[in-house]
């Protein structure tokens, strides 16, 4: 694997990491750039992948990637990782949704809502949807050229409601939730169901099996691992959220071993309490939205995570402020960081491993 | 028994839109002034959904179907308010900014507004600052509504208050801001009127701006 010491060890701690056990540290995912090597900035954006894959390019994006895989160290649990991802609404073009990638932007569109009710949603998942086949077949060629020197992620799905969201809009999806919650009820379970299905070729494809599972947050693990979320929740009450929200992530948490709850803005606290509840989720990765300080200033919030026995996952939190951190179960913690050089990432490795010696 | 214009109030907050069209067409049979409809039932309505919302008794899709009730019953009474002459409070232009196609947060606000008895002129999304400006001369708005969800997008809304004071209208309009990512502090740095955290404190705020 690039860049990395000693996998087995780091193999060891993401064990460790889902077990909820002390390694003598939190954990780390540290990454910095190679000494002497620098990289020309690639064009990463979902954009170039999606317009390059339409032309049937599916490697230009990895071998850039490779480049720049090579450039980085990897330092506490860091493992180099792959996204083969094509935008962040693929669900939704799983079931029929147009993706419009417009060159010079960021990101990818869904085109516009597939239908406006939910009655006119034809929802039957096929291997053979044309959008579908090019996310397995980026998948698959990552996992060729990786060859175990790197892993490649299982894609980052935006299922359950959030897919509904996108196929009918999420204004059309909370008229819905009030007028046709039986039919709702319908429709979510044939996605919900459809998730294991979805994951496993994935997993077959990502070759999987045998370097382990990784997902967007860069959470390693030797089994089924994936970051399940549900954005849409942020709109909906408690109680809807018990109906629609919960038994969806239960479905999806029955297909993978090890999970890590994306908790996305202020506007979903509501539902703290049913998700906390949730046994199989180990950890929680909470993003307090947009215009809101930052997790460190949340720290009430992240205790009350831990106390509930789940990890917390943070990725904005700076070198200095990990190491002074005196609040945080290091047992229950997960810090994503990336430091500017090799001296810098040994020097907090060793200044983090004397703090708690 | 529950008055009808009880009963109209009722219903809207349960965004029982047919029942609410059906009740506001009743009670006009029955001879109530369309004003009063309009006041005791369908605003009345309103104002509770939107007080509930404030406190977090009821949620987005709540609040959605129940202004989608009285969009409904308001269709009813437009012409026969037209009419007998009445005028609304006064006049809103709404937008999301330039860049953003967030619209729901705006949705509401807009809603909340007509829920006041304003008029509200909405200018959908992805909204260029010049365009509010415009539209607040051309239909004598007094207040100017940005709502912005993304930090990348929020800065139009700066722009929206130069392009106000370059129009010489910034004395005659009040521009609120608004939208998760907005607050307080970056409503006084770029020197707008308003910001309030929901819909419901906005269209409390809107009237107050448009009765001074
Ligand atoms: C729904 C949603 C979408 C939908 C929007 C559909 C629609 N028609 O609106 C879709 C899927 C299209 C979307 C797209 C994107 N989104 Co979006 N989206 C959201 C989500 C989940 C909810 C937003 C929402 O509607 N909230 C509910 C409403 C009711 O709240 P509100 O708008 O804040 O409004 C309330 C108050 O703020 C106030 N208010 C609102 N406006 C105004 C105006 C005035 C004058 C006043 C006084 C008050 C006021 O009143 C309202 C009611 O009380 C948030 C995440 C979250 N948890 O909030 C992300 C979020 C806003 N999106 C985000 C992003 C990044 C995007 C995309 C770039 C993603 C992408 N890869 O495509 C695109 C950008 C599209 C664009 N150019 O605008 C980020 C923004 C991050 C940032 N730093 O800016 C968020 C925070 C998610 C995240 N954590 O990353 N999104």
């Amino acid at each position: 694997m690039y860049n990395v010491k000693d996998l087995e060890a780091v193999k060891k701690n993401w064990r460790s990491f889902w077990n909820h056990e002390f390694i003598g540290r939190p954990y780390v995912l540290v990454t910095a750039p190679k000494n002497g090597v620098t990289v020309e900035k690639k064009d990463e954006t979902y954009v170039k992948k999606l317009n390059d894959a339409r032309r049937g390019d599916f490697t230009s994006a990895v071998n850039d990637f490779v480049e720049k895989a090579k450039a980085t160290m990897h330092y506490g649990e860091s493992l180099p990782h792959y996204k083969a991802d094509l935008c962040p609404d693929q669900y939704a073009a799983f079931y029929g949704a147009e993706v419009e990638g417009r060159e010079g932007e960021y990101t990818t569109w869904i085109k516009e809502p597939v239908a406006e009710e939910l009655c006119d949603l034809d929802l039957k998942f096929d291997r053979n949807n044309a959008f579908f086949q090019m996310v397995e077949k980026s998948v698959r060629t990552a996992a060729e050229i990786a060859d175990g020197n790197f892993i490649v992620h299982v894609p980052d799905y935006h299922s359950n409601l959030d897919t509904l969201s996108a196929l009918l809009s999420p204004q059309n999806l909370c008229y819905e939730l009030m007028d046709n919650p039986e039919l709702l009820e319908e429709k979510l379970a044939i996605i919900n169901n459809d998730f294991d299905k979805i994951y496993k070729i994935f997993y077959e494809a990502g070759n999987m099996k045998q370097t382990g599972t990784l997902s967007w947050l860069n959470a390693y693990c030797e089994e089924k691992m994936s970051v399940i979320q549900c954005d849409f929740s942020c709109m909906m009450s408690p109680e809807q959220g018990k109906q629609f929200v919960i038994p969806s992530i239960e479905k999806e948490l029955e297909t993978i071993d090890r999970a890590i709850y994306h908790y996305d803005g202020k506007m979903a606290l509501c539902h703290f309490d049913n998700i906390m509840a949730l046994d199989r989720l180990n950890c929680i990765q909470w993003t307090p939205g947009a215009g809101q300080k930052r997790t460190i200033y949340w720290m009430d919030l992240l205790k009350k995570i831990q106390a509930g026995g789940k990890s917390v996952w943070l990725r904005d939190w700076t070198a200095e402020e990990i190491l002074a951190d005196k609040e945080l179960d290091p047992a229950l913690t997960a810090f994503v960081l990336h430091l500017n050089s090799e001296d810098e990432a040994e020097d907090f490795m060793e200044k983090l491993e004397k703090k708690y010696r | 028994m529950m008055s009808i214009l009880a009963e109209i109030s009722e219903n809207l907050q349960k965004g029982k839109a047919k029942i609410v069209k059906e009740l506001v067409q009743k009670a006009l049979d029955e001879g109530f002034a369309p004003e009063q409809i309009l006041n005791e039932g369908l605003l009345h309505g309103m104002g509770i959904v939107g007080e509930k919302f404030k406190n977090n008794e009821v949620y987005v899709p709540e609040v959605l179907v129940a202004a989608r009730a009285m969009s409904m019953g308001a269709q009813i009474l437009k012409p026969v308010l037209a009419e007998a002459g009445v005028k609304a409070t006064g006049k809103v232009c709404i937008g999301t900014v330039q860049g953003d196609l967030h619209d729901i947060g705006k949705n509401l606000v807009k809603m909340m507004l007509e829920g006041k008895g304003l008029e509200v002129v909405d200018l959908g999304t992805d909204v260029p600052a010049e365009t509010f400006v415009q539209t607040a001369i051309e239909q004598n708005c007094q207040v100017i509504c940005c709502s912005a969800l993304l930090t990348t997008t929020m800065n139009v809304m700066a722009d929206v208050v130069k392009a106000a004071e370059a129009a010489g209208i910034r004395d005659k309009v009040k521009i609120m801001v608004g939208g998760a990512p907005v607050n307080q502090e970056f409503c006084d740095l770029i020197g707008a009127d308003c910001y309030t955290v929901d819909a419901a404190s906005a269209a409390d705020a809107a009237v107050a701006f448009c009765k001074a």
